[in-house]
């Protein structure tokens, strides 16, 4: 028998303009080679801004970034939403976990580009008007940050485990975020706010 | 980090043209988990970016009675998931021994397989060392505790991939895409040593792309598991990694292939281990001679004598699961 499956891409491009002349006059006028071959067999953006469209916390946001700045970068320079912490910048720590097609990426490590058409979601779009998210009211109450550097990745990894597990085990909590590092070592604590947030949640219905 | 241009290809058959211009000032980028991090260091400075994630049929993951087959830029993380490769319980292991959740939503089969080596001198653009074009290797003389021990000089990295290990005892094979169309190479003919080529871990030429994998149906009777040893438990690179296929029926072992990671510039398949083990109950003792013989010619360096035991004990510990698993 066989199956076939095919997985989509992280984003769908939905446009991508280059800003401020052409996008063939841009290749002439900064590379001193020319790249016909990539513009004979692809499409071509860069090196100068590029326009992308983000869908953030449910709005359509339109910005121009250089292809060299990151995701993080875009949203917390341009969009001023700082939530997503950017700590080691190369992967290695979580802090900028956001949720992206709904799953959860390193904003850090990933073009702003390569977002444009996706939905992303960060921490601060988890509160439903004044009201936090069952996650980011079980960290207060259990006490579950001391510099709150990795909390926001530490939440948006949670929040990622519970919509796809309600009711999660304690190993499958540590799992969930074993991709996260705290210098503070809040981790039992998070544990204790995960597992609480689960229970908060299933309860409130 | 210096500006590019980022290049969407019309389809896979355009990235070698692309490349064969570009040449060196090109590079391919899939989840480019590994790729942002070279550029932002300024270790890798390409002129031209060449998008992969987007190209049609580039993911998939298909099986049939030949087997599994996966595109090169299909998600760590679907692979995970994926009905199709519950099959290859040791190929499972190996993907999701990957980095992270995060980075395993990120990057890809051809990235893990194709990203390069992790050697701290490497990775900072202060150190022009001997695999970046320089003249020296500064972890002869260096910090060298996470380095390889056998097969080194004059280059002593260590591959750092998972997956590639547990594809070369799986016997897959891994399709390349350049100008003159395709061709089949076996997992383990695809690393290549320093000796051979010390400014590139593969064979890749550079007008190449990795497309697919391919994982021949296992026999019923067979086995495959992973065991990574690494510093810090929730995520890290492999200190020492072992893949081990085999049959095991009234105890002896059979049909045994085994390779190592974090022990060598390439993926190193155990060949003499696995002679030393064919057939045998694999006892304690039989399991540490094999390795022993594996391992007799190990040069470790200053720091990383560690390994040699390590690789000797987790070999054991592999072939204990195996059996339980
Ligand atoms: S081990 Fe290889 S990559 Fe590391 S410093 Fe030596 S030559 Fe460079
Ligand atoms: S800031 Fe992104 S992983 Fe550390
Ligand atoms: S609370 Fe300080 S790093 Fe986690």
């Amino acid at each position: 028998m066989s199956e076939e499956k095919k997985h989509d891409g992280l984003s769908r491009r939905s446009f991508l303009k280059g800003v401020g002349g052409g996008v063939v006059g841009t290749a002439v006028l900064t590379s001193s080679r020319r790249t016909s071959a990539a513009e004979q067999y692809g499409d071509v953006v860069g090196p100068d801004a590029v326009e992308i469209t983000l869908n953030v916390n449910g709005q359509k946001r339109t910005l121009t970034v250089d292809p060299r700045v990151t995701l993080l970068d875009a949203l917390r320079d341009q969009l001023s939403l700082t939530g997503s912490k950017r700590v080691c910048n190369k992967g290695q720590c979580g802090a900028c976990t956001l949720i992206c097609n709904g799953r959860t990426v390193l904003a850090c490590s990933m073009l702003a580009i390569d977002a444009d058409g996706a939905d992303v979601e960060t921490i601060e779009g988890l509160k439903t008007g004044d009201q936090l998210h069952p996650v980011q009211e079980e960290f207060i109450k259990n006490d579950a940050l001391q510099c709150g550097f990795c909390t926001p990745g530490f939440i948006m990894s949670s929040v990622a485990l519970l919509r796809k597990n309600p009711s999660p085990s304690m190993e499958e909590i540590k799992y969930a975020v074993s991709g996260n590092l705290c210098r503070c070592g809040t981790y039992p604590h998070v544990f204790k706010a995960v597992h609480d947030a689960a229970q908060a949640m299933k309860k409130g219905g | 980090m210096k500006p590019f241009q980022y290049v969407y290809p019309k389809d896979i058959k355009a990235v070698p043209k692309i490349l064969a211009e570009a040449g060196q000032t090109a590079l391919l980028y899939a989840g480019g988990t590994d790729a942002l991090a070279r550029m932002k260091e300024g270790v890798s400075q390409p002129d031209v970016v060449v998008n992969l994630k987007e190209i049609s049929g580039f993911s998939l993951i298909r099986s049939d009675k030949k087997g599994l087959s996966i595109g090169a830029g299909t998600l760590l993380a679907d692979v995970v998931e994926s009905e199709e490769a519950q099959d290859y319980p040791g190929l499972v292991e190996a993907v999701k021994a990957v980095g992270t959740i995060q980075l395993r939503n990120m990057g890809t089969i051809g990235g893990n397989l194709c990203q390069r080596p992790r050697c701290w001198y490497y990775r900072s653009a202060r150190f022009d060392c001997l695999r970046k074009g320089g003249e020296t290797c500064f972890a002869i003389y260096g910090d060298n505790k996470y380095h390889c021990i056998i097969g080194g000089n004059p280059c002593f990295i260590v591959h750092p991939s998972d997956v590639a290990p547990m594809l070369i005892a799986l016997d897959a094979t891994i399709e390349i895409l350049g100008l003159k169309g395709s061709r089949w190479v076996k997992a383990e003919e695809f690393y290549v040593t320093p000796q051979q080529d010390p400014y590139n871990e593969t064979i890749l030429k550079s007008d190449e792309v990795v497309t697919s994998v391919h994982i021949p149906a296992q026999a019923k009777s067979l086995k495959s598991h992973y065991v990574k040893f690494r510093e810090r438990d929730s995520f890290d690179f492999a200190m020492v990694s072992v893949a081990i296929v085999a049959s095991i029926s009234d105890n002896t072992l059979s049909n045994v292939r085994i390779a190592y990671g974090g022990v060598a510039p390439k993926p190193w398949r155990a060949t003499r281990a696995e002679k030393a083990l064919e057939g045998t109950n694999a006892t304690e003792q039989q399991i540490l001679d094999a390795a022993t013989g594996e391992f007799a010619q190990a040069e470790p360096l200053e720091q990383n004598e560690y390994k040699v035991i390590m690789a000797k004990n987790l070999l054991k510990r592999a072939i204990r699961e195996l059996r339980q698993g």
